[in-house]
């Protein structure tokens, strides 16, 4: 029976799929790098999709229940933030046009703000599950929850303010729907906007791309060449696009080609179409995914899901956005597309967490339905996410 | 739709996080929408400023005809393009500047010492040229030996590979593939074709990436041409004149060969002679085609034209007897004195031509009057362009009818007063040849007989054929006599009109010989022009230019398998003679 786990795994896996390709065409040059790529790329999406079946079969409440340092949250807490703050180390962290982001451990290289993303949208929904009935409250419900995002935002936000104001964003909605109060959310905007300007003064090239968006015509060769070259890109496409492999952008014109700015690329290609394909498949995810998060009658689980939906819509309307030239330049990939084998793995495994809820509620169906052929009453209800590993 | 969230309630939240999700998955679906309408609307209606970067994005290349190939009648190839390879060194490339210099010597067969020489000539260029036409050999050896800093560089050449033969009639082209001379600048619309171009997409780094495919336009290549000279007459033909001009220590001279009944040109030759390929060290004026661009006053050369139109207008009857004076001195009614050689006496009309006699010519003159010269003339081709379409020809010089003299009726039989073009007068003998009808010469080989102009009827056309043929049987044309062939022919000696001065010089001549042959069945005219010989060598065009014609015409009748009307014994005579 197709059920809504499937169709958001079937989006998911699409994408990733699309991604192989996009990215091979994207990554063409005269002369070539032959072969060795893409099977690189075709191994991350097959551990990508790999991470996602896994991810939909765990049972999330079972494995974030336990408390203090065994908790698998609190440790992959402090692995991200440690990681993240390692990037800041001088000669740690690999440096990608101006942004200290990456790490590279062995032949892996990832950025920890990605794991620091995750992190605190499970952080968040076990929180908010935890303390669900003094979320209301300020000094005891809301304000542990908030320091934790403050530090992730402001350790994030050093290098990555794309990346920091999303988490920001997820981490504040997740707790709105887990019960704090809007007007206590509000207090913290003032010095938040204040925190950005500051970041932005310290880091000019941050100011540079807001101008290069305000105007990119009066640097075109400068900070407005790469909304440029993206908006050319998606100029070039028209409603089917010049062909798969057949776009000029790549060829060195556009920087980023097969990361940030890949969905220029597909426009390029694949025109309107292409666009709407993508769109529609993120459209599927966000939609499914919620009826998904509705029929589930575990806390966690709900604000869990409704985090990593909204991680991953967010993400992918604020990149789009960029590349069409409608906000600033910054580092955001487009989820499950952009070049970057580990983004694939945890973006794929967050979707799978997903999936894991609509797995857990059809056996919990299946049981009540084997218990009610059996005349069993139902002792407990088992509730979304009790299921055990399968 | 947030700010109605209440404080959460245990029971509560689910319905909270629907809430927040149902908000925020609209409000994304929202954006996603606007966000395809910003795709649509860059699509549908882009900044004009984006134009010019997808220009940018694109290269046009000019993709170069390959001109045509200029070949003689049997397809030899006189004139073709070719890729030719630029050997140079890029100083910048070159990886241990030590052994370079003895290493490209070593290898590629270039003296080190020039190398270092033309390198260190040039500081700071990094296209330094050390060899403009690549041997094979060595463009092989450069292939094998991948040395950086050692480039070719392929650009397209002419090549004439019979070297100076028919020079001046192919001419020559430009460094930028023009033709600037001759045929080559005659027929270049022709031979040159059309450029072709592309477009296509480039990288950043300006490399090629495709061509577009509705932009891309081939080039048309020029037309090979098959011209009408054989390239065998060719060689015979100049061989023969530079032996005729070296022996008579002459100034220049012209030989033409040409098939009577087509006109066409099979051999036109200069002397001195120049090669194309290296048109930039021969002089300037040893470049013109001079059988066409140059004019000379004819001289009895010219007596046949005025001799059969003459028989066919009955001014004068094959049997009269003409007293041309036993003394070799007549005066004209209009009190000229005219000079033969020797006083030849009463002698009939036929003879007059034989003995080459002016007194004979002028008389007849007087009688034809100064219209019907003027017509005759005129009716052989003289005073206009043969229509050869030749680079440069002239038409030569034939005085309107109203600026003619009373010296007119008695110099023009005698071929004076006027000036021709060797190819003209050529021509105008092909008509004798021809059974009387004049073609257009023409370059280009034709596989038919065009339609002539009739001026003499067929009898008096074989008529003044056999007297020709006498004249070299038994008169002033005795030294061109073939042992293969029946010749008919005339011999002219003019002297240089002194325009300075007037009159004429004593000592310049132009010694010429024209003759046809096989007597019985034409095949072949072949003129012969020779510029100031050395007096004291030979003038005489029956001495100077007559064995050279008839050296020519005896060896290309060969060569074309024309039938002998020699016996045996005098075959095998002429096999060892032609051995020699």
């Amino acid at each position: 029976m197709l059920r809504p786990a499937h169709i958001l795994m079937t989006a998911a896996t699409a994408l990733l799929a699309l991604a192989v390709v996009m990215v091979w065409s994207a990554r063409m040059t005269v002369g070539g790098e032959g072969l060795a790529f893409v099977q690189r790329q075709v191994i991350y999406a097959v551990l990508a999709f790999v991470a996602m079946l896994v991810g939909s079969r765990l049972n999330v409440r079972e494995v974030f229940r336990a408390r203090g340092f065994s908790s698998p949250l609190i440790i992959m807490l402090l692995v991200s933030f440690s990681l993240a703050v390692l990037t800041l180390v001088p000669g740690m962290g690999r440096s990608v046009n101006g942004a200290s982001r990456w790490l590279e451990i062995g032949p892996v290289s990832f950025q920890p703000s990605e794991l620091v993303k995750w992190s605190i949208v499970i952080a968040m929904a076990w929180w908010c599950a935890r303390r669900g009935g003094v979320m209301h409250r300020f000094a005891d419900g809301l304000l542990p929850a908030l320091l934790l995002l403050a530090l992730a935002v402001g350790v994030v936000g050093a290098e990555d303010l794309g990346t920091s104001a999303l988490i920001a964003a997820v981490g504040a909605l997740v707790l709105i729907a887990g019960g704090a109060r809007l007007r206590h959310l509000m207090i913290f905007v003032p010095p938040a906007v204040a925190a950005l300007v500051a970041m932005i003064i310290m880091a000019p090239y941050r100011v540079q791309r807001v101008l290069a968006f305000l105007n990119p015509w009066d640097d075109p060769q400068g900070v407005g060449y790469h909304p440029i070259q993206s908006m050319l890109a998606v100029t070039q496409g028209g409603l089917f696009g010049r062909g798969l492999g057949n776009g000029v952008q790549k060829f060195g014109y556009l920087p980023e080609d097969s990361t940030d700015f890949i969905f220029a690329i597909i426009c390029e290609e694949m025109g309107l179409v292409g666009a709407l394909m993508v769109i529609g498949a993120y459209l599927v995810i966000l939609w499914i995914g919620l009826g998904i998060v509705r029929q589930c009658q575990d806390a966690f689980g709900r604000l869990l899901g409704l985090g990593v939906l909204l991680t991953v819509g967010l993400q992918a309307a604020l990149n789009i956005a960029v590349v069409t030239a409608m906000v600033p330049t910054k580092g955001i990939a487009l989820p499950l597309i952009s070049s970057g084998g580990t983004g694939w793995i945890v973006t794929a495994f967050a979707l799978g967490l997903v999936a894991s809820l609509d797995n857990a509620y059809a056996l919990h169906i299946d049981g009540r339905e084997a218990s009610t052929r059996t005349m069993t009453p139902a002792t407990t209800a088992p509730m979304c996410g009790e299921a055990e590993l399968i | 739709m947030l700010a109605d969230l209440k404080p959460a309630q245990p029971t509560a939240d689910a319905r909270r996080v629907l809430k927040v999700g149902r908000f925020m998955v609209i409000g994304i679906s929202v954006l996603f929408a606007v966000l395809l309408g910003r795709i649509v609307q860059l699509q549908l209606a882009p900044d004009p400023r984006l134009e010019t970067r997808v220009d940018s994005q694109h290269s046009s290349a000019t993709l170069s005809a390959r001109r045509g190939a200029l070949v003689d009648r049997h397809g030899r190839m006189l004139a073709v393009s070719r890729m030719a390879y630029r050997l140079f060194l890029d100083p910048k490339m070159i990886g241990d500047r030590n052994t370079f210099s003895e290493r490209v010597g070593y290898e590629l067969g270039y003296d080190p010492v020039d190398v270092e020489m033309i390198m260190s000539q040039k500081p700071g260029n990094r296209y330094i040229s050390i060899d403009q036409r690549l041997s094979e050999d060595k463009l092989a050896r450069f292939r094998e030996l991948k040395l950086p800093g050692v480039y070719v560089d392929p650009y397209v050449v002419r090549d004439y590979p019979y070297g100076q033969l028919a020079g001046q009639l192919i001419g020559f082209v430009g460094r930028e593939g023009k033709g600037l001379d001759g045929l080559e600048r005659e027929l270049d619309p022709v031979l040159s074709g059309a450029p072709g171009r592309i477009v296509y997409a480039r990288d950043a780094g300006g490399r090629a990436l495709w061509i577009e495919a509705d932009n891309y336009q081939p080039q048309h290549d020029g037309r090979p041409l098959r011209l009408s000279i054989d390239a065998m007459i060719q060689s015979i033909a100049e061989r023969e004149l530079a032996g005729a001009v070296e022996q008579y220590q002459a100034k220049a001279g012209q030989m033409i060969v040409m098939n009577p009944w087509t006109g066409e040109i099979l051999a036109m030759a200069n002397y001195p002679a120049f090669d194309p390929n290296d048109f930039s060290r021969a002089k300037p004026e040893d470049w013109r085609n001079r059988a066409v661009t140059d004019v000379f006053e004819p001289g009895s050369i010219f007596k046949p034209f005025i001799w059969s139109m003459a028989t066919q207008l009955q001014a004068a009857n094959p049997s009269e007897m003409i007293d041309t004076t036993t003394s070799g001195v007549w005066r004209s009614s209009k009190g000229r004195s005219l000079r033969d050689a020797r006083g030849h006496g009463r002698i009939d009309w036929d003879h007059v031509l034989i003995e080459s006699s002016n007194i004979g010519m002028a008389i007849v003159g007087q009688r034809l009057g100064a219209e019907k010269l003027h017509n005759i003339v005129r009716g052989f081709g003289f005073g206009q362009m043969t229509g050869s379409g030749l680079p440069g020809e002239i038409s030569g010089v034939v005085h309107p009818l109203p600026k003619w003299t009373h010296y007119s009726v008695t110099s023009i039989p005698m071929g004076q007063e006027l000036s021709v073009t060797p190819l003209q007068i050529t021509r105008a003998f092909c008509a004798i040849a021809a059974d009387g009808m004049l073609v257009h010469p023409t370059i280009y080989a034709t596989d038919h007989r065009p339609e002539g102009q009739r001026v003499l009827t067929a009898n008096i056309a074989a008529h003044t054929r056999e007297v020709l043929g006498r004249a070299v049987s038994e008169g002033t044309g005795r030294k061109a006599q073939s042992d293969l062939y029946s010749l008919f022919g005339k011999t002219g000696t003019a002297q240089l009109p002194n325009f300075v001065s007037g009159g004429y010089y004593q000592d310049r001549y132009v010694s010429s010989f024209i003759c046809g042959g096989p007597l019985e069945a034409p095949q072949l005219v072949v003129g012969c022009f020779i510029h100031e010989p050395d007096p004291s060598v030979g003038h005489y065009g029956g001495t100077v230019a007559a064995p050279a014609a008839s050296r020519v015409i005896e060896q290309s009748l060969v060569y074309l398998g024309a039938p002998t009307s020699a016996a045996p014994e005098q075959l095998v005579q002429a096999a060892i003679h032609l051995d020699d």
